[in-house]
């Protein structure tokens, strides 16, 4: 899986993310979607986001 | 740690990645401090035999200075002792005497009636924003607190032996700071035990005279180091309850010995389900390299459920400790559903409940989701949450610092809430009302008369407070530019106290003369600037001619 991470700003981090699809595989549930984050926090949640498994939801938790 | 780095770990957990939100044990042992338990436990050992000990206890943030001092506190109640217990908080630094007040439970409703006078006497009076900071304030109040604060300690000392644990102290507020000096210097065959924590930095003026003062009464220093090697094996032995396995040790290490930072990063690994326990062996798969303090933390926390972290980014503008009615000003949340939303944080263990307030288990926990905020949001929650505790009856001191970190340039709100506030601190800290007035000028534009006013304001609190010197420069400062007359004469007042003070009459005689020529000198300005020239043995006139003029403006 490939994460492109672009940053508006760095310290603490602000921007956006997208998962980007894989020349000659097939595109997985969140290819292509783009998440916004602000702070560290958010970055880490956007990845987990992106990279939790389809249908066990958008955030870990209890 | 990278960008890239954390994606890349991010991603390493896989699709299997099922995160389960919950903690390591409490490690309940200090480990590797035991000549500082010692230590400790021998000036537990001078309190209880009749005498004073003073320790202070210096180390960096995390390095379990907090722990030390709540053994010690343990094993003095333990001793039967008195115990008066506080922290100093970052974002109450302008309170004057808030941390003695808390530590001894200095509440108006207190059921002891010298801690309910002691809170009466704290209390801010009505002056408001009514007038300029002039002898006419109560200086002595300032001593009367300092005084009421000794006076208690000496009678419970009286009737049995007592420890005050105080910890953060470069966060206390100035006039605690000068109270613990007195303090020191009249323990004198007494049973009162002192033990401070503080930090090396930040330091300022007041802490280095405090430190300097208590070690000249006989206080031991104990600095803190950072764990060694055998000290985090047994720490991370505890948190894990197994035998820690090479692979998690060298994890570990990269926490360079610090308490926090290693059980922090042990949470976040635990949360991630990256240890793995067999044969009574706790292991990680790989070993990454830690990345900061402050982004393990962070790692830790982004595990909570976005509604929880949404309260903590909040409740991290209020500080380290803050009160639940608090947090639901201002959010304009109820208090249960902020109970629900932080019920999570307090399972994880990144809030605690001391039963007066809530507070982030550690400053720095608090630190990190604080500095996660971009600055400019930050700023907008200060503002906010200032004018919606104004609204709410805050005291201005409150008030003022949020609306002095959210402010811009030019703020009159702002300006006006720290004033305000230093006028209600100055009598018993002018320490503190001289600060707040050079951040409520440092505000406004360099030509503007109400700023030259305010700093005539601090030059007076800085005299009041004892700081000559810097009275003496900041009069200089004001009257080198082209000050308005209303000013001038108040400022040349306060130069003429300042050169009396460093014993230069002759030179505070020549101010106070040009002062008391001015008709603009109010009823209170001249009778200062007669009592003055009273110590100097000045016979007492007016100094002018011209018909008399108002007493006040």
């Amino acid at each position: 899986m490939e994460i492109r991470i672009v940053l508006d700003r760095a310290e603490p981090p602000a921007g956006r993310l997208r998962v980007v699809r894989d020349p000659g595989q097939a595109a997985g549930p969140r290819a292509g979607q783009e998440i916004g984050f602000t702070g560290w926090l958010g970055l880490l949640r956007a990845l987990y986001e992106v990279t939790a498994e389809p249908g066990e939801g958008a955030r870990p938790g209890p | 740690m990278t960008i890239p780095r954390l994606a890349a770990r991010a991603c390493s957990l896989g699709p299997q990645y099922h995160p389960v939100m919950g903690t390591l044990a409490p490690v309940p042992r200090i480990c590797g401090r035991d000549a500082e338990i010692q230590a400790l436990g021998e000036a537990l050992g001078r309190v209880a035999a009749g005498g004073p000990a003073i320790v202070l206890v210096e180390g960096e943030a995390g390095i379990g200075k907090t722990c030390l001092l709540a053994q010690a506190l343990e094993d003095a109640r333990g001793r039967g002792m008195q115990v008066a217990a506080g922290q100093a908080e970052e974002l109450e630094r302008t309170r004057p005497f808030g941390l003695l007040a808390a530590a001894f439970g200095c509440i108006r409703s207190a059921p002891d009636p010298r801690r309910a006078a002691i809170a009466r006497l704290l209390a801010a009076p009505a002056a408001g924003d009514q007038g300029p900071i002039t002898v006419t304030s109560d200086p002595g109040l300032r001593f009367r607190a300092v005084d009421a604060f000794t006076d208690l300690v000496e009678e419970l000392a009286l009737a049995g032996p007592v420890v005050i644990g105080l910890d953060d102290l470069q966060w206390a507020d100035p006039s605690s700071l000068l109270t613990l000096g007195v303090l020191g210097r009249r323990l004198d065959r007494l049973p009162v035990g002192v033990i401070g924590c503080l930090r090396p930095s930040p330091r300022t003026t007041e802490l280095d005279r405090l430190a300097a003062a208590l070690e000249a009464a006989g206080a031991r220093h104990l600095t803190l180091r950072p764990l060694r090697g055998e000290a985090v094996t047994g720490l991370v032995a505890q948190a894990v309850a197994a035998e820690p396995g090479p692979r998690l040790l060298a994890e570990v290490s990269g926490a360079a010995g610090n308490p926090l930072f290693v059980t922090e990063l042990l949470g976040a690994l635990a949360q991630e389900g990256a240890i793995t326990t067999a044969g009574g062996r706790a292991e990680v798969a790989e070993t990454v390299l830690p990345p900061t303090l402050r982004l393990t933390i962070l790692r830790r926390v982004s595990f909570l459920p976005e509604t929880t972290l949404q309260a903590l980014r909040s409740a991290s503008i209020l500080g380290s400790g803050f009160s639940p009615t608090d947090l639901a000003t201002i959010t304009g949340r109820s208090a249960v559903d902020l109970s629900v939303m932080l019920a999570e944080a307090i399972r994880a263990r990144v809030l605690e409940d001391d039963g007066a307030r809530l507070r982030f288990r550690h400053e720095l926990i608090r630190d990190a989701i604080y500095e996660d905020l971009a600055g400019s949001v930050r700023r907008a929650l200060h503002r906010e949450a200032g004018q919606r505790l104004a609204q709410a009856g805050a005291p201005a001191l409150q008030v003022a610092e949020h609306l002095a970190r959210g402010a811009t340039p030019g703020d009159p709100e702002a300006v006006t809430w720290l004033a305000r506030a230093a006028r209600q601190a100055a009598p018993r800290s002018p320490d503190v009302a001289a600060d707040l007035l050079d951040r409520a000028a440092g505000l406004m534009a360099p030509g503007d008369l109400g700023r030259d006013r305010l700093l005539a304001e601090r030059a007076s609190s800085l005299m009041w407070a004892g700081r000559v010197a810097d009275a003496e420069t900041a009069c200089r400062l004001l009257l080198d530019r082209d000050l308005d007359p209303s000013l001038e004469s108040a400022v040349r007042v306060c130069l003429g106290h300042a050169l009396l003070s460093a014993g230069r009459a002759r030179d505070s005689l020549c101010e106070l003369e040009r002062a008391c020529q001015s008709p603009l000198l109010t009823g209170a300005e001249l009778a200062e600037a007669q009592a003055l020239r009273a110590r100097e043995g000045i016979p007492r006139h007016r100094g002018r001619s011209g018909p008399a003029r108002p007493g006040r403006r």
